[in-house]
């Protein structure tokens, strides 16, 4: 596949950002390859509502 | 090579922590990494290696990215060889993010992130307000 790109003017205002987080990227330039990855998880049995059972510590 | 000049007037930021980055300049690679087990919970004592990464799947699985491997040519042409931005204003960067101003190369992140939350019963909740262990 042939891809042609061609950057006429480029030219931003302010910019207002309250976070980045968790591995993410804010990039103000030019970049070959970028490869994003994230899992998030909090399952069912990661809700537990009392009685607290203590584990059993880990040697 | 297909490269341009970042032009910033201004950069300010606030808070910057959890191994996070600003850089000004170019690099070649950069490569991040966030492992996060958020544990919310009520209790009087916590055991040092109650919780542990190698306990939840999310940690273990192998890491999914993008091919980057597919056949496609590509051709870049700057006629105005200059990113123009104002001033830039960031309150938080965290765990592992990068802000950077200028050319990089390769970039590489990733997170994964487990939430737990240990909620105590109502009940049980009041006796130990009343400071009794009735059943």
């Amino acid at each position: 596949m042939e891809f042609n790109v061609i950057n006429h003017q480029l030219c931003v205002g302010d910019i207002k950002i309250i976070g980045v987080a968790s591995s993410a990227l804010f990039l103000i330039g030019d970049v070959q390859t970028v490869q994003l990855s994230s899992a998030f998880d909090t399952p069912p049995e990661s809700f537990i509502v009392g009685p607290f059972v203590p584990l059993a510590p880990k040697g | 090579m297909f490269s341009r000049i970042s032009k910033v007037k201004s950069i300010s930021n606030k808070t910057l922590i959890f191994s996070s980055t600003i850089q000004i300049g170019d690099c070649s690679y950069i490569d991040g990494n966030s492992q996060v087990l958020a544990i919310q919970k009520r209790s009087d004592n916590f055991q040092p290696q109650e919780f542990q990464f190698s306990d939840f799947s999310i940690f273990k699985r192998p890491l999914y990215i993008p091919r980057i491997d597919e056949p496609f040519l590509p051709q870049f042409s700057n006629p105005n060889p200059f990113i123009r931005v104002g001033n830039v204003h960031i309150i938080g960067i965290s765990t592992s993010s990068f802000v950077g101003v200028g050319n990089v190369g390769h970039i590489r992140m990733e997170s994964r992130v487990h939430h737990t939350r240990q909620i105590p019963k109502k009940n049980e909740e009041t006796q130990n307000e009343n400071g009794s262990n009735e059943t």
